[in-house]
């Protein structure tokens, strides 16, 4: 067999790189990933988020003291 | 026993590098078609030359130095190294042909800077440079950011051992999937993603203030690169500043946040574990660390007066801080400003952001929040272990993926690297002050070519000092590739320079 041309779904290649036909359980990942991508999007988001608002909140205590 | 590389070692290295030159020669050619069709023609010209010098070295060497031996640690470090010192020398061929440069040296500070995700130009005339070579300057550093992604994942971690422990001090494993190939591929769709999202927000905040499509859609574009890639180049001198929306630097801190997390955070909170937010101790470290910088910044902001009201400080405070922190280098004010309105305590707050840096495994520069988290679970297990009876076990933990158990080896590590970073942010400083700057003024610079923040007091200019110039090429380099790479490379040379070839 070529080095890197193929083999059995899900079986590393000689080099020990990716399979050339994913897995069932690499697709079942990939789907995952795909429908997660916007709730990890919005999850960095909501981070970004609270950071600004606890920062608002800092930014008000100041000028409450100062 | 000796360091002795044979004539294989250099071959290795040099036809991996020659294919990275390859590639940079390639991505040349979208800007060249930009230029052609925006017409820009002599730009055009200066891309096409580039990309050709670039793909005819990078036949020569493949040809001359093909090789089928198998890349070790070492050798994968030190093409590292090699890529990114040589990739700016043909990036900076259609930059200097630009003619908005003083000269070489300044053009390849440029491309330094752009594939190293710094964010310092030496460009004369930035508001009137032709856009293709505008937009070159934006996709250096997206090209830059994305590849050291790849790099720390797939070179640095997975080379594992001495080097792993070295290079991130952390004893984590870096691996998101099972294989380079899976990773990279996660890293692009990651990239791809907020592209599309974030680009798109960022177009339609750019129409709402006035910009007609084509022109937002170019700025757009730019923008997202040099904040997701934690880049920090902008099209206007004025950078931020020039757009004056409030809606548009909502959606850059978005950006940048997810520019300076980690792929492996990304890959847990895309496989829907959100947690891994409030309980990682990177995402910690960070969040308490830009609140904790942010209230310094404003009692010194408050104390100087620079702000009338609470908006303004709270609006520019903590895009500057949360820019810095991520090592984006993107500013709402000009540079200039934090020496002469910002009093002494926001600045150095701004400083200490850039040097401290975003996450391990982003495109984030700068100490890292992991190697600052772990020295401070260090300590506060050695405090723990004083107060505790003598014979009392004291265990650390901490959570990242997993929760896991505090090392020695893991705090001793992220101490070395601590220093080492620290050293190379007074080198910078150092030179500054031997050139006759104040010494905020130099540290400031020295930190933000170092840390990747690139952000600026107004000494980086075209008429610097050039062994200045040079220093800071040496600083974004080291920085970016965060010493191990470039110790490798080193030893190579040291080798030839002794004659243990």
């Amino acid at each position: 067999m070529t080095p890197g041309a193929g083999g059995a779904p899900g079986e590393p290649t000689r080099r020990g790189e990716a399979p050339h036909d994913p897995s069932p359980r690499d697709r079942r990942i990939d789907q995952s990933l795909l429908r997660g991508g916007l709730a990890g999007i919005g999850a960095v988001a909501l981070a970004t988020l609270a950071l600004v608002v606890a920062g608002a909140a800092i930014a008000w205590l100041l000028s409450l003291i100062f | 026993m000796l360091f002795r590389p044979d004539e294989r070692d250099f071959r290795l290295i040099g036809y991996y590098a020659g294919k990275v030159v390859f590639g940079v020669g390639l991505a040349m050619l979208v800007p060249a078609v930009l230029a052609f069709a925006i017409g820009e023609r002599n730009d055009g010209f200066g891309f096409l030359i580039g990309a050709s010098f670039a793909i005819a070295v990078s036949r020569v060497s493949e040809l001359a130095l093909h090789t089928r031996a198998t890349m070790s640690a070492s050798h994968g470090l030190a093409t590292v190294a090699l890529s990114w010192l040589i990739a700016p020398v043909f990036a900076a061929i259609p930059l200097l042909l630009s003619g908005h440069y003083a000269g070489y040296l300044d053009a390849y500070f440029e491309g330094m800077s752009g594939f190293a995700t710094i964010g310092l130009t030496l460009a004369n005339d930035l508001d009137h440079m032709p856009r293709s070579v505008n937009f070159w300057r934006h996709m250096m550093q997206f090209l830059g950011g994305q590849g050291i992604v790849v790099v720390v994942l797939s070179v640095f971690a997975g080379s594992g051992g001495q080097v792993g422990t070295l290079y991130v001090g952390e004893g984590r494993e870096e691996k998101i999937l099972p294989n380079v190939v899976r990773t990279a591929r996660f890293i692009w769709r990651v990239a791809l993603g907020y592209a599309i999202i974030g680009t798109g927000l960022l177009w339609s905040a750019l129409l709402l203030g006035g910009l007609n499509a084509l022109p937002a859609a170019y700025h757009a574009a730019n923008l997202f690169m040099a904040a997701f890639d934690t880049g920090g180049f902008a099209t206007q001198s004025s950078s931020v500043a020039f757009y004056r929306s409030p809606l548009l630097e909502a959606v850059l801190l978005v950006i940048m946040v997810a520019g300076a997390f980690s792929f492996a955070l990304h890959y847990q909170l895309w496989q829907g574990r959100q947690s891994e937010l409030y309980r990682n101790i990177e995402t910690r470290t960070i969040f308490f660390s830009v609140l904790g910088l942010f209230t310094v910044a404003g009692i010194g902001l408050a104390r100087t007066g620079t702000f009338v009201e609470m908006v303004p400080m709270f609006r520019h405070g903590l895009f500057q801080l949360i820019s810095a922190h991520t090592t984006t280098g993107l500013s709402t004010v000009p540079g200039r400003l934090f020496v002469t309105d910002w009093g002494v305590l926001a600045p150095a707050m701004v400083v200490t952001a850039m040097a401290l840096g975003g996450m391990a495994g982003s495109t984030a520069g700068g100490i890292k929040a992991i190697r600052v988290g772990l020295i401070l679970k260090g300590l506060r297990r050695d405090v723990r272990r004083v107060l505790m009876p003598e014979d009392a076990v004291v265990v650390e933990t901490y959570h990242s993926t997993t929760r896991r158990i505090l090392r020695d080896d893991q705090v001793r590590g992220a101490a070395t690297i601590f220093l080492l970073w620290l050293a190379l942010y007074l080198l910078g400083g150092l030179l500054g002050l031997f050139y006759g700057y104040d010494l905020d003024l130099a540290l400031f610079e020295s930190v933000a070519a170092a840390s990747s923040g690139g952000l600026s007091v107004g000494l980086v200019r075209p008429e610097l000092e050039w062994p200045l110039k040079v220093v800071y090429i040496a600083q974004m380099i080291v920085g970016r590739l965060e010493f191990i790479a470039v110790f490798a490379l080193a030893g190579y040379v040291v080798a030839i320079v002794r004659g243990r070839v």
